[in-house]
Formats: C-alpha cells, structure tokens, sequence
C-alpha cells in the first residue's frame, strides 16, 4: 500500500508539470463557457443598423443580403436569391448596394428594400471599401482600373499608380469621406517589390504615402483636427504621421501587433474609430486600441476577453453612438455596450 | 396485527440464519486473489457540472455552455490481492460546446477496491492521469482525476456488468499572463460496462 501510494504522489508530480498548454491562445474551457450556437447563416457583414438597433442589414455568406429583426430575430433575404459578388453601403451611410455573380449592374435598396437596377454605364466591379460608397471597376482600355464614388468615377486609369488590384479601405470625414488604396505599385518588380498608399476624397488624390512601406496596410484612422493619420500594416507594424500639403511621411512605432488575418494575407482588417479618435481592432488575444500618435494599447475592459478571437472571430465592425456591432465568422452578429461593456448576442 | 409482525420479522430472519449456517458449514474461496485480472469495456454519457474559475470573482461557472457528452474506454486491472487491483484506462470523452465539439483522450492509472464481491459486486474506483483536450483550434495535455462508485452483477462466472457514476477532474492550469483562463472542470459520467474477470 505504501508502494502504490508513493506511485501515485509521484504521478501527480510529474503530471503537474507534464499538464500544460499546447497552443491554445485562450484556455479551453474558458473558450468553451463563452461559446454561443453557431448561426447557420455562415459568415456575416454588418452593413447597416437602423430602427434604434432592432434592425440590422447584413450580408452573409449562406443566407445573402438579409434585414434582421433583432426583436422577433427573424431574418429577411433581400437579395432575390442572386448569388451576390460585392456589396456596397453609400457614402450616407444608408443606400445598400450591390452586384451579383458575372453582371455587370449596381442594384440598390429602395425605401422599401427592394433590390433596384440602377440605370449606369454596365462596369464589372473589381472590389469595395464595403463602407463608404468606394468601388474599383474595370476600366475600357484592357487592364485598367478605376476608382468611383457613390457610383460617380473619381479617378481614372488607377493601374497607372497599382500593378494589380488593391484594395480599398473607406474613413467617414465631415468632406464627404476619404478613401485609401492600397497595393502593389505600378512599377513594383518580383526583385523590388514596392506598395503604393494613396488617400483620396471625392474630388481626387486627397494625400500619398510617401515612406516606403512595403506591405499593404489593413487598418487606418485619419484624425481631421490633427491631421496624424495612423496605419496598420498587414505584418503588424503601426505607422504614424502628419499631413504636409498633400502627402504623409510615416514613421514605425515600436510596437507589433497580432491579429488574424481577414481570410488573405493583406487584405484590410475589421475596424472601427471610437469617439476618442482611437483605431479599434481585434487581435489574436484581445482587442487593440491605436491612438492618433500611435500609441498602442491593450484593450482590458470586460467586454474584450469576452470576444476574443479563438472563440470569434469577427469579420466586420460598425460603431453606433455607444455600441458597436459585430459581425463574426460563424456566430452571426453582436453588440457591445461601450457605457457597461456588456456583451449581447443578437 | 400482533401475529403478523412475529411472521415477517421471523420471514427477515430466515435468509441471515442459513447464510449464517453457510458460514459456518463451508469455507468460501476469496473470488479474487493476486494474479486475478479484469478487463472491462466501458461507455455512456457525461454530464457536465461545473467549470471552476479560481481567478474569477464568481469562480464557479454552472452554465458551463456545454452539453451531455459520451464517453467510451478499455480498462485493465490486475488484483494484488483479494480486494484491491491495479491497472490502467485508455478513454475517449467528447462534448459539444454551443459551437465546436470537445474531445479528451484520458489514460489514468486506475486502482479498485472490491468490498463486496460475488454475483453482486461494489467497486469503489480511482484514477490519475492525463487527458489529451482538444477544442476548435486549441489542445491542451492536462492533468485527468476521477472516482467511480459502481454496482456489478456477474451473470456468468466471468462475465458482468456494471453500472457506475462518478466525478472527473480536468484542471487546466495557466501561469503569468494566462493565468486567469486556469479552470477545472467537474463532470460526472454514467457508465455502464462490461467485465470479463479471469
């Protein structure tokens, strides 16, 4: 007896020291007691809350372009059933539009979310900022691209300034909006790879990127007053600078950061600007909050560990007022409280 | 009223008299002794309790946000002597959470006593070990406890069943940064199994 004791006592030991995490970012069980049904509706983008919250548009990826009822939590499909390509909020942060699969035409929601064909030149489109009102379509010369707003051309021939296509990453502004594109360079070669970062307004270039940053950025935040743009760059890093006339010249902050990647490598990340100007981004354990002078913070309150990304993973983000919703990968959609922290899954 | 009382106690009497002069008429082998073995099958569900968060300010998470699960496992054990034997378990355990599916691959050192034993048999069962846990994108080698009440009943010689309940132990444990995910979770599983004893 005392032999099979003292191999006990020895086991535990051991075992103590053998029990220990893998790979898991978040403890299993804690991932396991915040974990919420899986919606089966696939993955869902937050395109607009109206109603005071009890009605939620968004596009996902088994059920299409659908208004939810957050009250009776009965989802409506829009879209017809029409496999849908892209998908557009206008620059009012009202008017939903989108494509469908091979066409070449914008249908928009009429007041009574009816998907109307708009009556425009026939474009296929590229890609959108999916906030906004930004969109990249095929030019008519073979190969080019252009930029437009609100279904209005901006800028044409934009593969003068980008090889391929890049993508699009859309900021409210009290001017009407800004949008910045971001990608590889025209004159980008496989021996010198080089990206091109370029804002631009309604009107047209609104400020380049003049530092070198060779990796598309995911995230960006413009502050009007103090004219500091900050951006995240697909490996992490966080840029800062000042607007001088029309271009930015950005500096490296210290700090790397770690979030997963939106599907592909490089392509831009949710976010959202909180009312203190701050960038907001999940990252792989909590949330980060970026400061206009790049200053990085972890997020803390509670809220954050309650949605970190090993459990969800969020695919879009919208602020409202003092909530801010989020679509997610397989849990459908959720709003966070900023006054409480609270954390309800609609 | 009076007669029937002096029957039934007289009736309760019976059995404990000739077990009673069994005992004294024969001398009965221990069923097991040193060299005994036992192999059982075992499966049936698990339901979860609680999960214990130490680092929390309500440490004890009842909605633990996951549901009856199975489990199903091969165990071994050798009697060292006529009421104690040692041996091991392989097991398998999952659960659906809300969304993903649990699993834990349990291997235990297991040790039972037998204080009763014959046709009807009452094994009081421990195990320590340790618990390969998978979960979504995360696995975790944790530390497995358990301790199992069961009744068995041997239809033949060899052959029984028993049906037991428990409590299972799976501490998760994290330090520095982590250490507020740190957690043990308690199940309890219902077993039925089948013993082949030789």
């Amino acid at each position: 007896m005392k032999h099979i004791a003292q191999i006990v006592i020895i086991i535990a030991v051991l075992l103590t020291f053998i029990g220990c995490n893998m790979d898991a970012s978040e403890g299993i069980f804690r991932q396991i007691s915040k974990s919420e049904p899986i919606v089966d509706v696939g993955m869902t983008t937050i395109l607009k809350i109206a109603n005071s919250g009890t009605t939620i548009y968004a596009l996902t990826s088994k059920g299409g372009l659908v208004r939810y009822d957050v009250v009776t939590k009965q989802p409506v499909r829009l879209d017809g059933e029409s496999p849908i390509s892209q998908v557009l909020v206008g620059s009012n942060g009202t008017d939903i539009m989108y494509t469908v699969y091979n066409g070449t035409t914008w249908y928009k929601l009429d007041d009574s979310d009816n998907p109307i064909a708009q009556n425009l030149p026939p474009r296929q489109v590229i890609t959108t900022s999916l906030y906004g009102g930004w969109e990249l379509s095929r030019g008519t010369a073979s190969g080019s691209f252009d930029l437009y707003h609100d279904l209005t051309k901006v800028v044409s021939d934009l593969n003068s300034t980008f090889s391929t296509y890049p993508w699009l990453i859309a900021q409210d502004t009290t001017a009407g909006g800004i949008v910045l594109v971001t990608g590889l360079a025209a004159d980008s070669t496989s021996n010198n790879i080089k990206y091109s970062h370029v804002l631009y307004d309604s009107s047209g270039i609104f400020a380049t990127i003049t530092t070198p940053i060779n990796n598309p950025i995911v995230a960006f935040a413009y502050d009007e007053n103090s004219t500091k743009l900050v951006a995240i760059t697909s490996d992490g890093k966080v840029y800062g600078g000042t607007k001088s006339g029309t271009t930015f010249s950005m500096a490296a902050g210290d700090t790397t950061l770690s979030f997963l990647p939106n599907g592909i490598t490089g392509k831009p990340i949710p976010s959202f600007i909180d009312s203190t100007g701050n960038l907001v981004i999940q990252g792989s354990s909590l949330f980060y909050s970026i400061s206009p002078t790049k200053v990085v913070t972890q997020i803390q309150d509670s809220y954050a560990p309650s949605l970190r990304s090993s459990t969800f993973k969020i695919t879009s983000m919208i602020l409202d007022g003092t909530d801010f919703y989020g679509g997610t990968a397989k849990n459908g959609i959720f709003k966070v409280d900023l006054t409480d922290d609270s954390v309800d899954w609609l | 009223m009076k007669n029937f009382l002096i029957v039934l106690i007289l009736c309760l009497m019976l059995p404990t008299v000739v077990m009673a002069q069994d005992e004294v008429g024969s001398f009965e082998l221990p069923q097991y002794q040193m060299g005994s073995q036992m192999f059982t099958f075992r499966a049936g569900p698990v339901i979860p309790l609680f999960v214990y968060f130490p680092y929390d300010n309500s440490p004890i998470e009842t909605d633990t946000h996951m549901k009856t699960g199975g489990y199903g496992s091969i165990r071994y054990q050798g009697f060292t002597n006529s009421q104690l034997a040692l041996g091991g378990e392989l097991g398998y355990y999952f659960a659906y959470s809300q969304s993903d599916l649990f699993t834990s691959v349990p291997v235990q050192f297991s040790m039972s006593w037998i204080p009763v034993q014959g046709t009807v048999e009452l094994p009081i069962s421990l195990g320590l070990g340790f618990a390969y846990n998978s979960y979504d994108q995360s696995s975790y080698l944790s530390m497995f406890a358990s301790f199992e009440v069961g009744l068995s009943w041997y239809f033949t010689d060899s052959w029984g069943i028993t049906l037991s309940a428990g409590y299972w132990l799976i501490p998760e444990l994290y330090s520095s940064e982590k250490k507020t995910d740190t957690a043990i979770a308690n199940t309890m599983p219902i077993i039925l199994s089948v013993n082949y004893r030789d």
